[in-house]
């Protein structure tokens, strides 16, 4: 029997997972879900400048679970030549909401991309995100003010990223210094971030040129210091199906949840949406995380809004 | 009540009046007129067509190249994979052939350099072992300027680029046009005299160096631009201009070949040209096919099209015609009574006014001091003496070398097509040799003498051939010759002007 290709390989392994997947549901995070799908520099800082065109997105968790937003742009550099440069920079600005806490922040992220290859289609990028994160309590709060403080946290992620036609895969780390512990503030306060390492990677495989159709399988694994040693337990495998200026993505990371995103690129501007809902119990709404999202793709020159799909 | 008629005088002067007045406004619009008749004959006997190769480079013209085209694109769009899914890329020159006009088809033009060019500023030699083209270079104040460069290509490679030295000073130096025996180069260049704008200048090839770079004089150029020139096997210069009456944006113009300088321009016809811009026209080697380009609007993608023989059009009597074969014999009559510079030709085919005279480089000469050094020069043409009154005094101080012939120790054979007053004339050549390179007997020894020879490509060989002779009588006289020195399969060849004429007919003649 002959053997399957590497790719092929791969793709076996993250289908196979998406339906054996045996784990139990996390707690609600603390940031937009659909961070890796529409806002991926904020997990792997080499990302940022990573296309050839200026990307603006918002997303917004909309419906009945804590709100959250995040505003993101990244963008390669022009040289002097008016070509463009080896730097990227993207930034972006979030805020979640906890049971007792708002938390805001802001980032910055610088990259340089190296060519590998003369043709400039593969690329290695480094990345490196400076950001604050500030929390405050909230005012309502059931719990006494005097015992709720707000606190600043500058941190960094570093990462590097590898991107090609059909490759890309990034590894990266988060929260670099962690949240401080001071204060009274330990592991279980919902304001608490620690210092995460991620992973993501995936394969385009192109079904059908003529009618532009890409299947892309890939993985994200995110591990803190205390899950690190489960590393298992948190590999997250992506499915994405892009038909022409659609693309239809799913996630497998509990037996217990179910996951659907969408994209649509319109000339000019894109929306997406997000939807994440528990298989048991799944017409109850308080259960259903609702993600939209919407963005604008700048090009340069006469192309300001690109008129074409570009993924 | 008083009744006055108006005299009949004053009613038919103001009728006349009426009248001028409407022809000055019809001729102050810079319109064309409608085709002449001949020339929408001679359309008949073209095809144009849009070519489907959905070019994503920074520029979409496109030269020839071998059998096939030369464009830009980014070496994104020749993955397997989509393009929308891959960033970035670099540009790069790629070759297509003429039969497989697609990207699928395409492969890089150099395997070892990008060249990342404007096609439409290169030139290729008729052997293909060099290109001239433009490339911008930084000047000290980091200010971009467009030169031109040369670089050879040794066994489908590319070389070390090297600059021109007549365009190292800072003005801009583009779209070189190298004729078919590599003897001349017309190009654009905003140096100094300057009639406006671009202006097309030409240098002359004296052994390995170019001599100064001499305007073309105002004959041709204007205060527009004058650009994208490119030069056909006979010699005959086609242009594109915004200076000059035509219908609107860049027309493409010809200036035709008389033997020994170029008549005043004549507007490619309402065939060619629209309200858009047209730019860089260019024809096949194998003269049955010619590329432009069309934009209608300043700042949108240009449309790339071509115009080819349509042989049905040709009635069979007609196939020894050789227009069915050469687009290039098709130009003179689809211009002939349409606008020449400024008029329109009362009669077709009334001979042009020579606008540039090779052999007495006129009007808007470069005052190069070098130039005034060579030994052999040409004085100006006095009654061209209407430039401005710069470009008039340098011109009047200015003397032009004339090349010194390679072959002047040679015995005469008149293989040079600039010489040759009649491009589509009938001659016979006697063919000695074939080889697979180019260049490989400059010269050859018939019966103790020596002869230059003339090269040509013809179905993959470079034919090597000595002598021209108006008939088969004398050129079979001279096989014989070329048979006791040797040459044991010598034949005799017939051509039309520089190119190979196959029908068996004419040596009936």
């Amino acid at each position: 029997m002959q053997r399957l290709s590497v790719k092929w390989r791969f793709t076996v392994m993250v289908t196979g997972l998406m339906f054996c997947w045996n784990l139990n549901a996390q707690e609600v995070p603390s940031r937009p879900l659909s961070i890796p799908v529409y806002h991926p520099m904020v997990l792997i800082p080499g990302y940022a400048g990573s296309k050839d065109y200026t990307k603006f997105g918002l997303t917004s968790r909309i419906y009945k679970v804590p709100d959250n937003q995040i505003i993101s742009f990244h963008q390669r550099m022009y040289g002097s030549d008016g070509g463009f440069s080896n730097f990227g920079i993207g930034g972006y600005i979030f805020q979640e909401q906890f049971d007792n806490y708002w938390n805001t922040g802001l980032a910055a992220i610088g990259a340089y991309h190296f060519p590998i290859d003369k043709a400039r289609l593969h690329n290695i990028a480094t990345g490196l995100t400076l950001k604050g994160i500030l929390n405050v309590p909230k005012k309502q709060s059931e719990i006494p003010d005097d015992s709720l403080n707000s606190s600043f946290n500058p941190n960094m992620d570093a990462g590097i990223y590898y991107y090609g036609p059909t490759v890309f895969a990034g590894i990266s780390v988060t929260t670099l210094f962690g949240t401080r512990l001071d204060d009274g503030r330990t592991v279980h306060d919902a304001a608490y971030i620690p210092r995460e390492y991620h992973f993501y990677g995936g394969y385009k495989f192109l079904l059908s040129r003529k009618n532009a159709i890409v299947l892309e399988p890939s993985l994200l694994i995110s591990v803190n210091d205390s899950t690190f040693s489960e590393l298992h337990r948190h590999v997250t495998p992506y499915l994405k199906l892009y038909l022409q200026n659609f693309y239809i993505g799913t996630y497998v990371k509990s037996k217990d949840i179910f996951a659907l995103f969408f994209q649509y690129q319109f000339p000019r501007f894109y929306t997406g949406v997000f939807l994440e809902f528990p298989r048991v119990g799944f017409l109850n709404e308080d259960n259903i995380i609702f993600e939209v999202s919407f963005g604008v793709n700048l090009g340069k020159g006469d192309q300001k809004f690109l008129q074409f799909r570009h993924w | 009540m008083i009744r006055k008629e108006i005299p009949s005088k004053v009613v038919y002067s103001l009728a006349i009046t009426l009248y001028l007045i409407f022809q000055v406004t019809q001729h102050s619009t810079l319109q064309c007129a409608p085709l002449p008749d001949d020339s929408t004959r001679v359309q008949n006997l073209l095809v144009m067509d849009t070519v489907e190769l959905h070019i994503s480079g920074p520029s979409s013209d496109v030269t020839f190249y071998m059998n096939g085209l030369v464009f830009l694109s980014n070496t994104k769009f020749h993955q397997k994979m989509i393009p929308d899914h891959i960033s970035f890329g670099v540009v790069k020159a790629y070759f297509v052939p003429l039969d497989y006009l697609s990207l699928e088809s395409s492969r890089p033009l150099f395997p070892n350099d990008d060249f990342p060019y404007a096609p439409a500023g290169m030139s290729f030699t008729r052997d293909y072992g060099t290109v001239y083209f433009t490339k911008k270079v930084e000047l000290a104040d980091r200010t971009g300027v467009e030169k031109i460069f040369e670089m050879e290509i040794i066994e489908g490679k590319a070389s070390q680029h090297q600059q021109l030295t007549f365009s190292s000073e800072p003005s801009r130096y583009l779209h070189p046009a190298i004729s078919q025996n590599d003897s001349i180069m017309v190009f654009a260049s905003d140096r100094t005299p300057s009639s406006g704008g671009l202006d097309l200048f030409i240098a002359r090839r004296t052994g390995s160096e170019w001599t100064a770079p001499v305007n073309l004089g105002r004959g041709i150029n204007t205060s527009g631009h004058e650009w994208f020139p490119f030069l056909d096997h006979c010699n005959n210069l086609y242009f594109a201009s915004s200076g000059h009456r035509g219908y609107g944006g860049y027309d493409i113009y010809v200036c035709l070949w008389d033997g020994t300088g170029w008549g005043n321009p004549q507007n490619l016809t309402s065939f060619v040209n629209t309200p858009g811009d047209e730019l860089a026209f260019s024809i096949h080697p194998n003269n049955k096919i010619a590329v432009f380009n069309r934009a209608m609007h300043a700042g949108t993608p240009g449309e790339l099209l071509t115009i080819h023989l349509n042989s049905n059009a040709f009635p069979p009597s007609d196939t020894i015609d050789p227009r069915s074969r050469d687009i290039c014999l098709l130009i003179p009559d689809m211009v002939g009574s349409g606008y020449t510079s400024g008029q329109f030709q009362a009669a077709a085919n009334k001979p042009a006014e020579q606008a540039f005279n090779l052999e007495a480089m006129p009007l808007l000469s470069q005052a190069g001091s070098e130039e005034q050094d060579e030994p052999d020069q040409i004085t100006l043409n006095t009654e061209d003496r209407t430039a401005s009154d710069e470009i008039t005094q340098e011109a009047e101080q200015h003397t032009v070398p004339v090349v010194e012939s390679e072959e002047a120790d040679v015995e005469e054979v008149p293989d040079e097509p600039i010489d040759e007053p009649d491009p589509d004339r009938l001659n016979f050549r006697v063919q000695i040799l074939s080889s697979t390179r180019p260049n490989t007997r400059p010269e050859v020894t018939v019966e103790g003498e020596k002869y230059a020879t003339f090269e040509y490509y013809y179905k993959g060989a470079y034919r090597i051939t000595v002598g021209e002779f108006p008939t088969v009588g004398e050129a079979n006289a001279f096989r014989l010759k070329c048979k006791n020195s040797g040459f044991n399969q010598s034949f005799v060849a017939a051509f039309r002007g520089e190119v190979r004429e196959t029908d068996p007919s004419v040596f009936r003649q």
